[in-house]
């Protein structure tokens, strides 16, 4: 339990070494990276543990290497770290996946206790926003008629409805069904439909 | 004295005059004009018509050849058919003359021929508008001896052919010929080119007398009288002639008093006077033609005489006109305009110059010109070195001047060069600045008020980016500050890693300091001082206040300084708020425009040994064509927000640091903006130099 470690990714050297340090000091097995590429190569999912991660970083910010993280699957809780704080950046933040937000200057409590939920996650709440985010980013992947296709799937049409609906063939569509389990790694139709249940409960949020 | 009179008739003649203008229809004149001229062309023919030799019209004076030239030279050569009209009816008709057809016809085409060709040369020569001066006076001489000669030759020679004038007699005839028809032209030419000058000019004919002066008229006219008296008093005697010298007094007297019109006029009086004399004592034709010859010398005499007097008035007129205009040009000058000779003496000033230096003009005339200014002993060989430049802002320079009481001020001093009479003199226009100096300072101070507030709000806009900036050391200090604390709480505080923690809370201090301090140098206002600047920190200190921000928009911003550049002379802050000025336009433009690769460069570089040249290039979508002429201008913006201030302050900055402010269009795209500004050691050489 002790050895569950705290990546931190953030371009200046200042922040993020006196990051370190500090969590060091709080008995964290802490890991630093100067830019999000440097963490992504160096990162194995199987680690587990948590991503303290800035906003702003030249080449790929924050919000980026979350997208990324997103739609490789790995499933690391995200806590970002900003200076500036705006509502529509933390929301935007929140809606793909983050676990938490914080703001520089950073309050020691308030970070160490979000760290300390985010190793030991335990939250509905979180799981469903990132299962969302992930299939969002997915779901960026299907082209138009296949996001037709998909949303009559998770409506519950069988395939006969949806070619006549369509106005394409059979074959084609379970083609397009094909490809859409395939970009969205779902396990099965019934997951395909969960998949679909869950991305319209966020658009109605 | 007589020249100002003259002066006054001249200027006062169209007030005097009362117009009389030739308001007949040119139908009626057409005809009123050749039938006039016939008439009179017949009637002087009559007239002279005395003791004529072989009874053709070889008489001492020919009056009516004088009319002939003078409707020649005044109306054009297009008259001469009428000339020859005339001719043929006067010679023919002359009572008492056998009438040969051919020799009247032949002579006539011979005088008509003549006097046309003579009146073409003295119409090239500028006759027709008068004359105006003794070349004009020599020219009619000249041109009316050999015609009359021309004319002479061949009119005896056409009557001489029919056998009316015996060969024998051909050159006596032909010479009283010659000197009747020369004193008939120089006699009635000049009169008739003033009557008709005068007609032309609307103004009753000048007679030469201005009308104060009648009682010197009588005078003259009494002389006139009083000399033909003594001649033909004379005539009787030994020496028929003996006495014509006297007409010669009264000419002078009259043709140096009044110049050329009165001349003319005293020579036809006396003309008429000595025929009508001769006439009525009935004396032989050989003392008239005798008297003919005289009287060519007299008539001479007076057209020459007239016409350097007249020229000579012309002329003092006119210097006195000039004189009187560059006096009142002078006077009216606000600007101080002096007159030096070689060695730096002052010759001639104009008030201004009193004025100017609080001297009255006693104490300034003869002075040395060196004195008028402060400190500069070898203003006078510059003055005579600029003067010879062709550039006449060469010629041209600012320096401080010296009053009487020692006080000095601005002035803009410029020179020019003369020589008269193998000497040079220097003409010194000096302009008081002082008014135009407090404007420049006024307009300085103007200037880098609207420059701080700009910065200010330069800073506002930035706010967001400086506060993150701020956030990131403050953000370390309190991460090191709070392991620092755990590592105290722990059980065996672990000093090296504490000395780690505080040494880092310690700089990152300093570097939150830093930021502030660079912020509140930049928004500060006041005096503005060129320094020797080094370039690169001044580009990385812009860059720094705006890093932040162009990492939130995603813009690169790439320095590329060349090595080794050399110091530039400016202020600091102001070439930091251009190239802030710069850089935020740059970014704005590249998101609005959502150019997908947003980066911008940075670049300085020497151009030539005297200036660095910066620019600032980006990848945005460039500036448009119909905004390009007044991107300078204040008020000009492409920003929905924006004010339209940043580029016409920026150049203002640039211009107030020596350098210039322009645009360049980029290679693909974007906006390129270049200024340069002068090296620490070019601006040094040139204060020197």
């Amino acid at each position: 339990m002790p050895d569950k470690p705290v990546f931190v990714v953030d371009d200046d050297a200042a922040v993020r070494q006196g990051l370190r340090f500090m969590l060091r000091a709080a008995g964290y097995s802490v890991e630093a990276f100067p830019s999000a590429l440097s963490f992504l190569k160096d990162y194995n999912p199987r680690r587990g543990g948590c991503l303290l991660l800035d906003v702003q970083m030249p080449q790929m910010s924050g919000l980026d290497l979350q997208q990324q993280l997103n739609l490789r699957g790995w499933r690391i809780p995200v806590i970002f770290i900003t200076g500036h704080g705006t509502v529509p950046l933390t929301i935007a933040a929140m809606k793909a996946g983050a676990f938490d937000f914080i703001e520089k200057p950073l309050r020691e409590d308030a970070m160490l206790e979000s760290i300390e939920r985010a190793l030991h996650w335990n939250d509905r709440a979180y799981e469903e926003r990132l299962e969302r985010a992930t299939l969002q980013v997915r779901a960026t992947l299907l082209t138009a008629r296949e996001r037709e296709v998909f949303e009559l799937v998770a409506a519950g049409e069988p395939n006969k409805v949806i070619a006549r609906h369509l106005g394409i063939s059979f074959r084609t569509v379970e083609l397009h069904r094909a490809h859409i389990i395939e970009k969205l790694q779902a396990r099965s139709l019934s997951d395909l439909i969960r998949m679909g249940i869950i991305m319209n409960s966020n658009s109605s949020s | 004295m007589a020249t100002e009179e003259a002066a006054h008739d001249i200027m006062h003649a169209r007030d005097r005059a009362a117009p009389i203008r030739w308001s007949a229809d040119p139908g009626w004149r057409a005809v009123a004009l050749p039938l006039g001229f016939v008439a009179l062309y017949l009637a002087l023919d009559r007239l002279s018509f005395i003791g004529a030799l072989h009874g053709v019209g070889i008489t001492p004076w020919s009056p009516s050849s004088g009319l002939a030239m003078a409707l020649l030279i005044i109306k054009g050569l297009r008259y001469a058919p009428l000339i020859m009209a005339a001719e043929l009816l006067s010679s023919a008709t002359l009572p008492g003359a056998s009438v040969f057809a051919m020799p009247v016809f032949l002579e006539s085409l011979v005088v008509t021929a003549c006097c046309t060709g003579a009146a073409a040369i003295l119409r090239h020569a500028g006759l027709q508008a008068g004359i105006r001066g003794s070349s004009d006076a020599v020219t009619l001489l000249i041109v009316t001896v050999i015609n009359s000669g021309l004319v002479a030759g061949g009119f005896v020679a056409s009557y001489a052919v029919a056998g009316v004038v015996p060969w024998s007699g051909f050159v006596e005839a032909g010479f009283h010929f010659w000197i009747g028809d020369a004193i008939g032209v120089i006699v009635f030419v000049p009169p008739l080119l003033l009557v008709y000058e005068r007609i032309k000019s609307g103004t009753q004919p000048d007679y030469g007398w201005a009308s104060p002066e009648f009682v010197e008229f009588a005078a003259q006219a009494a002389s006139i009288v009083a000399a033909l008296a003594a001649v033909f008093s004379g005539i009787s005697g030994d020496h028929p002639l003996g006495l014509f010298y006297l007409l010669f007094l009264p000419l002078i007297w009259i043709a140096t008093r009044h110049g050329l019109p009165a001349a003319s006029w005293t020579v036809l009086a006396i003309q008429i006077g000595l025929i009508a004399g001769l006439e009525i004592q009935g004396h032989s034709v050989s003392t008239l033609r005798a008297f003919q010859l005289l009287m060519f010398a007299l008539a001479a005499t007076g057209l020459m005489l007239g016409a350097v007097v007249s020229e000579r008035r012309r002329l003092a007129l006119a210097l006195a006109d000039s004189e009187g205009r560059r006096t009142a040009i002078l006077n009216t000058a606000r600007d101080a305009v002096l007159m030096i000779d070689a060695r730096g003496n002052i010759q001639s000033i104009n008030p201004a110059v009193e004025r100017l230096f609080s001297r009255p003009s006693h104490r300034l005339i003869g002075c040395d010109a060196c004195e008028l200014v402060e400190e500069m002993p070898d203003l006078l060989d510059r003055l005579k070195l600029a003067a010879r430049s062709p550039a006449s802002e060469a010629r041209c320079w600012e320096l401080d001047a010296r009053r009487a009481d020692g006080s000095t001020f601005p002035i803009e001093l410029s020179v020019g060069r003369f020589g008269l009479l193998g000497a040079e003199y220097y003409t010194l226009v000096i302009r008081d600045i002082t008014s135009r100096r407090k404007a420049e300072a006024q307009y300085r101070e103007h200037q880098a008020e609207l420059a701080h507030i700009s910065r200010v709000s330069l800073a506002g806009e930035m706010a967001a980016g400086l506060a993150h900036e701020l956030s990131q050391p403050l953000t370390a200090i309190t991460a090191y500050a709070r392991g620092c604390l755990r590592l105290l709480a722990g059980p065996v505080p672990e000093l090296a890693l504490l000395y780690e923690g505080i040494a880092e809370v310690v700089q990152q201090s300093e570097r939150a300091g830093d930021i502030l301090s660079r912020l509140r140098e930049f928004v500060r206002g006041g005096e503005y001082r060129r320094t020797a600047t080094a370039v690169k920190p001044l580009i990385d200190a812009a860059v720094s206040l705006i890093r932040m921000e162009a990492m939130q928009q995603k813009v690169e911003i790439e320095e590329r300084i060349e090595h080794r550049l050399p110091a530039v002379l400016a202020d600091r802050i102001q070439i930091e708020q251009v190239l802030l000025n710069l850089l935020r336009n740059a970014m704005d433009a590249m998101e609005t425009a959502n150019t997908e690769r947003r980066a911008i460069v940075v670049e300085a570089h020497r151009k030539g040994n005297r200036t660095v040249e910066i620019c600032v290039a980006d990848s945005g979508p460039g500036i448009a064509a119909e905004v390009t002429d007044t991107l300078f201008e204040p008020f000009v913006t492409t920003k929905p927000l924006g004010m339209g201030m940043g580029l016409s302050i920026s150049r203002t900055i640039v211009e107030a640091n020596g350098g210039s402010l322009r645009m360049a269009r980029g290679v693909r795209s974007g906006a390129i903006l270049i200024f340069d500004l002068p090296t620490a050691d070019a601006a040094a050489t040139t204060d020197a130099g």
